[in-house]
């Protein structure tokens, strides 16, 4: 296997408010000093709790926001030297699908302009070849694009709406998606549903997913590899099997140890 | 059921009503296509000290069942069948009767403490507030009070905290404060609505672990609510399964994870991820989507949904049967098993 993206020390420190205008200005380091490497077509697991850095962390692969220190090298280019232009023709091979499926997508947009949209900043190619490849992309997530396109938002379930989003972030053919606890919000059966779909589009499409998750059951069923991220530090990594099985750090363990059991001696 | 029997004080076995009895619930709610029933016939009782676990997905009407025992129905909702709260009928009780016995005698905690507390009031005050109204204490008897239930919910500088905001605190201490200002008057009764949902695991942990200690030491009953199965097994001795507005298996937490009577239950447990699954199953699902409100079949709410369906299903509402004394299910193929 390739390194599709390889991560070297990335750092991201906020500046905190000033208590009053003579304290000295003190800063939060969400992300500190964070590397790894992942593989074209293989999925590697971010777990970790509220504040460890995740989410910071998806930003910065994502290039939505500049790391104060380190780098992002996808496919060979360093995504934080590229110019404006440049990140915005790169963007087509790494697309992101998010939490919630209620907040991500465009209420006022007709599902095929949603699906369609990464594509209009990347080729001009005539509308109807877009909405084309909008109805391919339904059809791949499991919706029926001869009902779906001309639909809004809201008259889809929650699962079904993550499917559209799923559908967008694919639209471009990206060889990673930065997913980031995409089933969280879902109901059981609905969750089972979009996680079979991953795994499939990843076997169909050869996708590699960034996974974050705070699910120790979903990264066990997903993830090639996991990383262990507590206050912006990498604390754990290694195969999920390893990690899960026989996790060498005390807050790795915590967690794990937080997963609930039944009363009863199964 | 209905009656509990212990020994009094004298020896004498006299019948102790239970806590909770929910009998035959119905609510209809106004809607775009007329009057639909919501919940239909939902049939539990509770016990002092004890814990039901209600599980199910979003729209089989867990949270719509909370809110009609805390009689906050949106308007519009007519309600049916019984709700017998320590001898008193609640369904029958006037608005003015039933806010004296919500955040006094009966207690809810809900799933986002964020918009469950005033931004811009002091969270000793927010617990100070029920104790003025239900107990009619003093302000500083109150702040007392308050300051001795942050304590008790282990809210760490419970002091400073009192003059706190509730954005000065965290998601986990904020749900503390949510569970201290339901417990402030000494419910009877506590409904919690995914109240670790929103939480991280470790500290889904301590807010359950503490739950569970005040229902040990004070007798609280609890309702909990939730969709996570795992929560249910580790919390609830007996739980209930809602599908469509109804009841479809309850029983002992054990006896309905180890026979999984209907096959709606069957196909939520299969498609729930469990530690140790080898990297790349796919997981079973359930064909198809909950029916609508104004979908709702005549017969079983499952039938579209279910593998074991046969004409009988579809032809009238499945009644209870009984797989144990303490087990029911609402399934008249609830012995099969897929092939």
């Amino acid at each position: 296997m390739t390194a599709l993206m390889e991560v070297t020390a990335l750092t991201r420190r906020y500046p905190l408010p000033r208590p009053h205008p003579l304290a000295k200005a003190s800063t939060l380091t969400a992300l500190d000093d964070v590397s790894f490497t992942l593989d074209a077509g293989s999925t590697l697991g971010i777990v970790g709790e509220s504040g460890s850095g995740k989410s910071t962390l998806a930003r910065l692969v994502m290039a939505l926001e500049t790391p104060s220190s380190g780098s992002v090298v996808f496919e060979g280019r360093d995504l934080h030297q590229l110019s404006r232009d440049e990140l915005r023709a790169a963007r087509r091979d790494f697309q992101m699908v998010f939490q919630d499926p209620y907040s991500s997508l465009d209420p006022r947009m007709r599902v095929a302009r949603t699906v369609a949209e990464p594509l209009e900043q990347l080729e001009h190619r005539p509308a109807a070849e877009r909405r084309e490849r909008a109805a391919a992309m339904l059809d791949a997530v499991g919706l029926n694009a001869a009902t779906d396109l001309d639909k809004y938002p809201h008259e889809f379930s929650g699962g079904q709406r993550q499917r559209i989003a799923i559908a967008r972030a694919l639209v471009t053919q990206p060889k990673l998606i930065v997913a980031d606890e995409p089933v969280s919000a879902l109901d059981v059966s609905v969750q089972a549903q979009v996680l079979n779909l991953m795994q499939d589009l990843q076997e169909r499409f050869g996708l590699a997913y960034l996974f974050i998750s705070h699910d120790l059951a979903v990264v066990d069923l997903v993830c090639d590899e996991l990383i262990v991220l507590q206050h912006g530090r990498i604390v754990e990594r290694g195969p999920t099997d390893t990690v899960l099985n026989a996790p060498r750090h005390a807050y790795t363990r915590r967690l794990i140890d937080a997963v609930p059991r039944p009363l009863w001696q199964p | 059921m209905g009656a509990a029997r212990t020994l009094s004080a004298r020896g004498i076995v006299a019948p102790v009503p239970l806590l909770l009895t929910v009998d035959n619930l119905t609510v209809t709610l106004p809607t775009a296509q007329g009057r639909r029933a919501a919940l239909r016939g939902v049939s539990f009782t509770l016990d002092r000290g004890a814990t039901l676990g209600l599980v199910g997905e979003s729209g089989c009407g867990k949270s719509l069942t909370a809110l009609a025992l805390m009689g906050l129905l949106p308007d519009g909702a007519a309600v049916t069948g019984s709700v017998r709260f320590d001898g008193r009928e609640l369904t029958t009780l006037d608005d003015e009767a039933m806010g004296a016995l919500r955040g006094n005698r009966l207690g809810m905690v809900f799933q986002e403490p964020m918009t469950a507390l005033n931004p811009v009031h002091r969270i000793g005050d927010q617990i100070a507030e029920s104790l003025r109204l239900h107990k009619q204490m003093n302000a500083a008897a109150a702040r007392a009070e308050a300051l001795r239930l942050l304590e008790r919910v282990q809210l760490p500088r419970a002091r400073e905290r009192l003059d706190a905001y509730p954005h000065e605190l965290s998601g986990g201490q904020r749900q503390r404060v949510v569970i201290a200002i339901a417990l402030a008057c000494g419910p009877d009764l506590l409904i919690a609505d995914e109240p670790t949902t929103a939480l991280d695991a470790t500290i889904q942990r301590e807010v359950l672990d503490l739950l569970d200690e005040l229902r040990r030491d004070s007798g609280l009953a609890l309702l909990l609510i939730s969709h996570n199965l795992d929560v249910i097994a580790a919390r609830a001795e007996r739980m209930a399964v809602m599908y469509g507005g109804q009841i479809i298996e309850s029983g002992p937490t054990r006896e309905v994870f180890e026979r999984r009577a209907h096959p709606y239950t069957r196909g939520l447990f299969a498609a729930r991820p469990a530690l140790g699954l080898r990297r790349g199953t796919r997981l079973a699902t359930i064909r198809g989507r909950v029916p609508a409100l104004h979908e709702m079949p005549h017969g079983c709410a499952f039938a579209e949904r279910c593998d074991l369906v046969v004409a009988a299903c579809r032809a009238a509402p499945p009644g209870e049967q009984a797989v144990s004394s303490t087990h029911a299910v609402r399934c008249i193929r609830w012995r099969e098993e897929v092939a």
